[in-house]
């Protein structure tokens, strides 16, 4: 079935199930009123006709009929239009009140009299001339005493107005609380339903590509803000690893078909003409070689994308990364020393964060082997660590040529080589590994002037229970 | 010795089969994991190299019901499911040894030798001796010729390491792995300064080498001949 969007809306759904509940209240109270009402004023009614005629009883039981004579012209008087009577003898000639004789009916009786049956009675047609169907709705009640044939009535007309008054009340509340309830869910619904609309519209352009987007937060802090605000930070997720795919993707066609190029015009110049065994030999290491740069780039590549995508998160533990320092420090020293490098790492402090120590040992194992392959001998690194805050500061310094300031930013990147590092050996991979791992532990990379030399800075979290 | 090979890449199975003939060792050859797993409960083996991603069977459920037949034949994942996660899983159902592909036959071999012939129920030694060297793994002396030797922890644990496989070819990776727990591979020469270090405490003072370099294979200690 088509309905507009608004209506299908859950704020809706929601508002029309108030009306259901609210209408049913209306109904219940109105409904509670109608026949509370109802049977009173019967009631009411009753006890007046049935106080009237015990009157007359007790008159006649004690001033036999004189008196009951004298009582009939008490309420013959009394009669109104409201007020009928009717008393008459059987077998007498008399007869009065303000009720026509035929309509005599002994004990309790309703009825629907209509006007052509009122006769000469002036108090009745008048009191049918009220009545939009000129009508007289009679309640009475017909007794035999002594000589007479006594009818007391009421016109129950006014009962029965307060009974329409109250019954076309219910319609009229139930109506207007519809559609005041309908019209208020449509109200309440359009606001959401826009803001749904225009996140529909914003995840619509999403799936076209534009993966940047991200859907509209109010400031409301409400539930739709809420859920808005955790899907724009699964979109920037996602976001991120379809950038590190798409990285890998163009890296590795980029970055793997060099080496290979390389290794097939190696094995071709060599297939050309007849070569010695030592020469053979000599090609097939170099081939080797080769192929084992181009698999380690690969194997780098994966890891990196790897790391990025998270998917190490599940072995982290709480680790002191000062041992972890002590550790890769103590096995480079003596490979500094070979290169003519001076290592020290006398300012370490303690530090417990949650990490995975295979990767923490590599990210500084990465960031030393920097140093040792980039520092000229007799170069000097520095290695500490120390809290600051909330945070555990580990530092890699060195005093060689540092990196100009416009391209600090970018050595992070994958495969990204200064012109002068292209000598050096290293896939260009070190340092996006270590912004890798780095962002991997909720930390941040930062490389710095050491004036002379670098300095990458990381800035890990420390442990929730060592703050 | 007498391997089995449990791998259904026929390219992958023929090179470690033809590279174990060259060294003169026999191999049988099972295609798909239930294959594998018969021959490895009907025949003796000296280690079995057995794939991850198996036809009918993968290696990790061989591995598991091998284990659980009380089977200890030395056993060696050969696979390219090499994520740290699946290393772990691999060693925790039973294996001896994982090793990554792309790999070097020589690689293979090195961790193979390693592996065969070790008792899985032996005492592990706390005195170790390799012709004129001795090294007591709970009071940490070494020495050579009866004149104690001074080792950094480090070193302590790199020649104890190539004193348990005496004779054996240790690569470059596998020394990375037991006795520096790095599981990537460095830039610098990380292994060759420490084995360096060592051999000048172990064997220059005494003239005589124990510590052998194997060309693109890995080092080697054994008696000097």
């Amino acid at each position: 079935m088509f309905l507009p969007r608004e209506l299908r809306s859950i704020s809706f759904r929601v508002a029309l199930i108030y009306t259901v509940f609210f209408l049913g209240s209306v109904l219940a109270i109105l409904g509670t009123t109608y026949f509370v009402a109802s049977s009173e004023m019967a009631g009411i009614l009753r006890s007046a006709v049935g106080d009237d005629m015990r009157e007359l009883r007790q008159a006649f039981r004690t001033g036999g009929e004189a008196e009951l004579r004298h009582e009939i012209g008490e309420l013959g008087e009394r009669a109104s239009p409201n007020r009928f009577l009717l008393y008459r003898e059987p077998n007498g000639p008399l007869t009065g009140g303000n009720i026509p004789a035929d309509l005599w009916r002994d004990g309790w009786a309703k009825r629907e009299i209509s006007a052509d049956r009122l006769g000469q009675s002036a108090d009745m047609q008048e009191a049918a001339a009220q009545d939009p169907s000129h009508e007289i709705l009679l309640l009475s009640l017909g007794e035999r005493i002594g000589p007479f044939e006594i009818m007391i009535g009421r016109n129950l007309h006014d009962l029965h107005e307060t009974q329409e008054t109250i019954l076309s009340a219910m319609l009229w509340g139930g109506l207007v609380t519809t559609l005041l309830a309908l019209a208020g869910g449509f109200l309440i619904s359009v606001g959401p339903t826009r803001r749904v609309d225009r996140i529909a519209a914003t995840m619509r352009r999403i799936v076209e590509g534009h993966l940047d987007q991200r859907l509209p937060v109010t400031g409301r802090r409400d539930e739709l803000d809420r859920l808005s605000g955790d899907i724009n930070m699964m979109l920037a997720r996602i976001e991120t690893l379809l950038a590190s795919l798409r990285q890998v993707s163009t890296d590795i066609a980029h970055d793997l078909r060099t080496p290979l190029a390389r290794l097939r015009q190696r094995l071709d110049s060599v297939r050309r003409k007849q070569r010695s065994l030592a020469e053979y030999e000599a090609a097939i290491d170099a081939a080797i070689a080769e192929s084992d740069a181009a698999i380690e780039t690969f194997n780098a590549l994966l890891r990196v994308a790897q790391i990025e995508a998270g998917t190490r998160r599940s072995r982290f533990r709480p680790l002191d990364l000062a041992q972890v320092v002590e550790k890769v420090c103590d096995i480079y020293a003596e490979v500094a020393t070979d290169t003519g490098h001076t290592m020290a790492w006398d300012s370490v402090e303690g530090a417990t964060v949650d990490g995975d120590e295979e990767l923490l040992t590599q990210l500084l194992a990465n960031l030393i082997e920097n140093a040792i392959n980039h520092v000229p001998a007799p170069g000097r690194i520095a290695v500490s660590l120390h809290r600051e805050g909330d945070d555990a500061v580990l530092a890699v310094a060195d005093n060689g040529p540092g990196v100009p300031e416009g391209e600090r930013e970018k050595i992070f990147r994958r495969l990204y080589r200064l012109d002068r590092s292209r000598t050096t050996p290293g896939s260009g991979l070190g340092l996006s590994l270590v912004a890798a791992i780095a962002e991997l532990h909720a930390g941040t990379v930062a490389a710095l002037d050491n004036a002379p030399g670098l300095c990458v800075r990381i800035i890990l979290p420390l442990a929730g229970e060592s703050r | 010795m007498k391997v089995l090979i449990i791998e259904d890449d026929r390219s992958t199975a023929d090179y470690v089969a033809g590279g174990l003939q060259e060294e003169g060792h026999d191999s049988d050859l099972a295609a798909s994991g239930p294959m594998g797993l018969e021959l490895a409960c009907t025949r003796d083996y000296d280690a079995v190299v057995v794939d991850r991603m198996l036809p009918g069977l993968d290696g990790l459920s061989i591995v598991r019901a091998l284990r659980s037949a009380g089977r200890d034949t030395p056993i060696i994942f050969l696979t390219s499911v090499s994520g740290l996660d699946d290393r772990v899983e691999g060693l925790e159902a039973g294996a001896d040894d994982y090793l990554a592909k792309p790999f070097a036959f020589s690689e293979l071999m090195a961790r193979l030798n390693a592996l065969a012939r070790r008792s899985p129920l032996r005492q592990e030694e706390t005195v170790l001796k390799v012709g004129d060297l001795e090294m007591n793994v709970i009071s940490r002396w070494v020495k050579r010729q009866g004149q104690a030797i001074d080792l950094q922890p480090r070193e302590f644990r790199l020649l104890e390491y190539m004193m348990r496989n005496r004779g054996r070819v240790l690569t470059r990776t596998m020394l990375l792995e037991r006795v520096w727990d790095f599981h990537f591979d460095p830039k610098t020469n990380v292994v060759e300064t420490h084995v360096s270090r060592l051999r000048s405490k172990v064997d220059k003072p005494f003239g005589t080498e124990m510590i052998k370099t194997i060309r693109g294979s890995g080092y080697i200690l054994n008696v000097p001949s």
